[in-house]
């Protein structure tokens, strides 16, 4: 007997070939499995709060490592280069990158330069930075939640914290985009409050003491540190700067450790409404259905240990504000 | 065999596999219609169900709200209504999730002390706000154009208590509803968004909608909780629940496209598994089928064996039980058709035999005739004894039909026609050869088939002559000895008759001489001689009598016998009539005898005459009165004698003008008993009978009769024999 003449055996082909193309046509994909979405994190310092993020998308119904894919996996892995984060960009796009969140300006951009995927973003200004012209209607493939802290209210904190506040400084990092907006922010809050705002620019660690250097000789009562990729590499020096002034710095960036009066947006909540457009992006909204937001809380923290290195004592009704108190 | 085992498990895997692809497909169709129901019905369900959940979470928080305000308006810095309490409410703002916004109002409205956490706000720029007081607590929804709407709980600050000195009020975004809102299944189309009472969109997954004050048609939801609606063009389940703290709906969308969208991929999952059951089922068929046929094959090889003769082969059983079985069974086949064919063979050989031996005894059988006829009636076959009968060779008798030899007037009837129950025996002359005859005994046995027409019949015939001539000749002798007693008991009856008449006839006048006689030798001596002659006259008289009684019973008897010989000689017609008249002067002399006589000469016997016209005239002198007229007339016409008596007598009654020509029957009229004797008329018929002539009556009651009679004439020239007066014999 040989198969090509037993009926049997043709008829048992022809139903395993009936059930294969059945199960092909059943599965009505191309290639029978849909890939799992992952979202890839552009990152220049660590998210101590990723697990909100994470916690989110399983409350939106989104199972991180099951329905979607988080890159990287953990929260303190960073690109401190942007060729680090092109090259981790252009790998996640291999396996199936479906959303980037770029977590600075300058990353932002190298989302919108790398690919052509939606993206979000949490960046200091990003009308100003030119990500998006209409926040309530993105016109480019990002949005996101601007890293947008109140700046009055930051001032006012400081003037409690301080006692009093009658001029501050500004340390304007050299070609940061994401400085200028919020630069421009704190300026037009302070002439609300009647502080005067004295500005310091530097360019890298080697000049960053120099500025300082300006701001004390002008007589600031507190520097304003903004929240920027610039600081990072700048933080030992100004550290030193600012104890060698004697000058609290304030700041909007919780990596900013070294301000006695920190105020920044709630990071866990941040995630959560980043989480929340994620799922918007990957459940396929365009981009322009996702309006930009902004913060809706915010922590205060008080380091009085610095603050009393300079010699400064806080009231307690002060410190009560204060989500945390170093 | 194996083209057969081969054949059935295709055919079995191809029956199996169609009702399987059918079922299949009908079952398909029907998940398909009932998918598309149960999928709007679960989906209409459990988006309902969302909606009441998320209904009661967004109520659940609503009302939580209110808690940390109170606790606020208990505080002392608060309860001064005083720009004092900015720090509090800063303090409590960082302590809650709540609110992103605290103020605190006095009771005119005027914002006294406020904090956020998004801004830094100034109570003098807030405008002033009327009617907080009566609605507290309270809980409502503030829109504003371009803004995220916000949640409102107001509490009252009161020192003492009951006693109001502010308001406090705290302002949250909806960010709670919002996240609520965007929680959506991976896969599916579904979003949750709340409206406002009038229908403006409050919280959705896209913050657009919320901002551009997009408003919802609620009015969809005026008789059920889910409805199907449009929404640019596609077609949306909505489901609908009530948010009660504030007022307002939570309202769970989904794309009913995405909702029987989900059925092909499970239909194709059914159908998948249909296919693989169907595919388990055809190769559990074609296993048990090869398994079931296996053992069959040995099976197949010794029938196309037996089929070819080998009634000796057997197959030893094996597999399943029904295989055994069959195996068991064919083997008592092949047994029981083993022995029947040597039954049959056996069978065989002895119907040779018996053929043989009957076809010699049939052609040994040379007395009779032994005939295989056709269907049609024609011969077939026959044996030497038919040709002996029949006297026929085979070529001329074959194909001849059998009642071709058959005698043709007094032949026997053609045997088929008399078939009953398949046989038929007829007898009658054939013919054997062109001249000769014999008296044949033919029986036939139809052959074949009792229900169908008979294909061939079976004739015996035997030559029965000799038995039909002794037959014959016993019937004759029979019949000439039923003669001989006929005759002789006639005879005696006639004795019997006989003696009978004279004893009754004679006993009257002998009576009558008796006692004359008596009387003359007894009173001799007394008598006178006028006596005396009177009683010797009567004794003549009745002597006379006697011996005319005599005589008459005598002619009668000799009549009845057959003794009387005419005897015609020819005679004038007139003195044959004449002398008659003479004879019986005495017995007429009382009446008018009128004559009316054809002159002429007539051969006739003259005894005859004078016994018919003697008794009718003595008959007429009897019982016409006395003077009355007797008519005689007689004449000839056509060589017959036409004679006639009249008398005017009481005539003969209708009933007895019959029975008054038997004998000693009369009349039953008064004078007929004691005037006749019943004899006479006897006479007159059985001589006009004898002569074959007639007698004939004509009577009126009361006014006489006649009597008439033709009598032939005959010729004794012409033939002597046949004419009148010989006798019967």
């Amino acid at each position: 007997m040989t198969p090509s003449t037993d009926p049997v055996r043709r008829l048992l082909a022809a139903v395993a070939l009936g059930a294969l193309a059945a199960c092909s046509s059943a599965a009505g994909g191309d290639d029978g499995v849909d890939p799992v979405p992952t979202v890839g994190f552009l990152r220049s310092v660590p998210n101590a709060d990723l697990d909100s993020y994470l916690d989110e998308l399983r409350a939106q119904g989104w199972v991180p490592g099951r329905t979607v894919r988080i890159e990287p996996a953990e929260g303190e892995v960073t690109f401190g280069t942007e060729a680090e984060a092109r090259a981790a960009l252009e790998a996640w796009e291999q396996e199936g990158l479906a959303v980037v969140v770029a977590f600075s300006t300058p990353y932002a951009r190298l989302a919108e330069e790398v690919t052509d995927l939606p993206g979000l973003f949490v960046v200091n200004d990003p009308v100003g930075s030119g990500l998006v012209g209409d926040p309530t209607r993105p016109d480019g493939q990002l949005t996101g939640v601007a890293w947008d802290t109140p700046a009055d209210l930051t001032l006012d904190l400081a003037a409690q914290v301080l006692g009093s506040l009658r001029r501050v400084g500004y340390l304007l990092a050299m070609d940061d985009p994401a400085v200028p907006g919020h630069r421009d922010r704190v300026v037009e809050a302070a002439s609300h409050l009647g502080i005067e705002v004295v500005d310091a620019t530097f360019t890298g660690p080697a000049d960053v003491a120099d500025a300082v250097a300006e701001l004390a000789a002008a007589q600031v009562d507190a520097v304003f540190v903004p929240s920027a990729n610039a600081v990072i590499p700048v933080l030992g020096p100004l550290e030193e700067a600012l104890d060698g002034a004697g000058l609290p710095a304030l700041s909007n960036a919780q990596f900013i450790d070294i301000a006695v009066v920190t105020l920044t947006p709630d990071a866990q909540e941040l995630n959560r409404q980043l989480a929340r457009q994620t799922t918007r992006l990957l459940s396929g909204v365009p981009v322009s259905s996702v309006p930009t937001e902004t913060p809706r809380r915010f922590k205060v923290t008080i380091d009085r240990t610095r603050a009393r290195a300079l010699g400064i004592e806080i009231d307690p009704s002060v410190l009560r504000q204060a989500d945390v108190v170093r | 065999m194996r083209r057969i085992t081969g054949s059935l498990v295709g055919r079995l895997v191809l029956i199996t596999l169609l009702a399987g692809m059918v079922t299949a497909a009908i079952g398909v169709a029907a998940m398909r219609v009932i998918e598309r129901r149960q999928f709007l019905a679960d989906a209409e369900r459990s988006s309902l169900a969302r909606a009441e959940r998320t209904a009661i979470r967004i109520d659940d928080r609503v009302k939580g709200f209110e808690a940390p305000l109170r606790v606020l308006a208990l505080h002392p810095a608060v309860l001064g209504a005083t720009a004092d309490a900015r720090r509090e409410l800063q303090i409590a703002l960082r302590s809650t999730d709540e609110f992103d916004e605290i103020h605190l109002y006095d009771l005119q409205g005027r914002m006294v002390a406020g904090a956020a956490t998004a801004r830094l706000l100034d109570p003098s720029a807030a405008s002033v706000r009327d009617g907080l007081e009566g609605a507290l607590p309270m809980r409502r929804i503030v829109v504003s154009d371009g803004e995220e709407p916000a949640l409102e709980v107001a509490v009252a600050v009161e020192d003492p208590p009951g006693t109001p000195v502010g308001i406090l009020v705290g302002r949250s975004p909806i960010t709670f509803v919002t996240r609520e809102a965007s929680i959506q299944v991976p896969g599916t189309s579904e979003i949750v968004l709340v409206t406002a009472e009038d229908g403006r969109v409050l919280a959705h997954p896209d913050l657009l909608p919320v901002l551009e004050g997009a408003m919802y048609p609620l009015d969809a939801f005026a008789e059920r909780a889910s409805v199907v609606i449009e929404d640019d063009g596609e077609q949306v389940l909505a489901s609908a629940a009530p948010l009660r703290s504030v007022g307002g709906w939570v309202i769970v969308e989904r794309s009913r496209a995405d909702v029987l969208g989900a059925g092909p991929a499970m239909l194709g999952s059914f159908a998948l598994v249909l296919l693989a059951v169907v595919a388990a089922i055809v190769s559990a068929v074609i296993v048990l089928g090869r398994r079931l046929l296996q053992p069959l094959q040995p099976l197949g090889v010794a029938v196309d064996r037996l089929r070819s003769g080998d009634l000796a082969t057997r197959v030893r059983p094996g597999g399943a039980g029904e295989v055994v079985m069959l195996g068991e069974g064919f083997n008592r086949m092949a047994d029981a058709l083993q022995e029947r064919e040597a039954k049959r063979e056996a069978a065989e050989r002895k119907a040779r035999e018996s053929g043989m031996r009957l076809r010699l005894m049939v052609e040994g059988v040379a007395d009779h005739a032994i005939v295989l006829l056709g269907s049609d009636g024609a011969v077939r076959s026959w044996n030497t004894g038919a040709r002996r009968l029949l006297g026929h060779e085979d070529a001329d008798a074959i194909g001849r039909p059998l009642t071709s030899f058959f005698a043709s007037e007094d032949g026997p009837p053609d045997p088929l026609t008399r078939m009953r129950d398949g046989h038929a025996r007829v007898e009658g002359w054939c013919r054997r050869g062109p001249t000769d005859r014999f008296w044949a005994e033919i029986a036939v046995t139809a052959l074949g088939d009792d229900a169908e027409p008979p294909d061939a019949y079976a004739v015996i015939v035997h030559d029965q002559t000799d038995r039909r001539r002794a037959e014959q000749a016993v019937a004759l002798a029979l019949e000439q000895a039923r003669r001989s007693a006929d005759e002789l008991r006639r005879t005696a009856a006639l004795k019997d008759e006989f003696l009978a008449i004279a004893a009754h006839e004679i006993r009257t006048p002998l009576s009558a001489i008796l006692g004359a006689t008596h009387l003359l030798s007894g009173d001799w001596e007394d008598l006178t001689d006028e006596e005396r002659r009177h009683y010797l006259g009567l004794i003549a008289t009745f002597a006379d009598d006697m011996h005319g009684i005599a005589e008459r019973l005598l002619e009668f008897m000799r009549l009845q016998a057959d003794r009387v010989h005419l005897n015609p000689e020819p005679i004038g017609l007139s003195e044959l009539c004449t002398r008659q008249l003479d004879l019986l002067e005495r017995q007429l002399e009382h009446h008018e005898v009128i004559c009316d006589i054809e002159e002429g000469t007539v051969v006739i016997d003259h005894r005859l005459v004078q016994h018919v016209l003697g008794n009718l005239l003595s008959n007429a002198a009897k019982f016409a009165p006395p003077g009355s007229r007797i008519t005689l007339s007689a004449s000839t016409t056509d060589r017959t004698l036409c004679a006639a008596v009249s008398d005017e007598g009481p005539g003969v009654p209708p009933e007895d003008r019959e029975r008054i020509f038997e004998l000693f029957r009369q009349s039953s009229h008064p004078q007929a008993a004691a005037r006749g004797t019943g004899v006479g008329l006897a006479i007159v018929r059985r001589y006009v009978e004898l002569a074959g002539g007639e007698v004939e009556l004509q009577s009126a009651e009361g006014a006489g009769s006649t009597f008439r009679v033709r009598i032939p004439l005959g010729s004794p020239a012409d033939d002597p024999e046949m004419s009148l007066g010989v006798s019967g014999q």
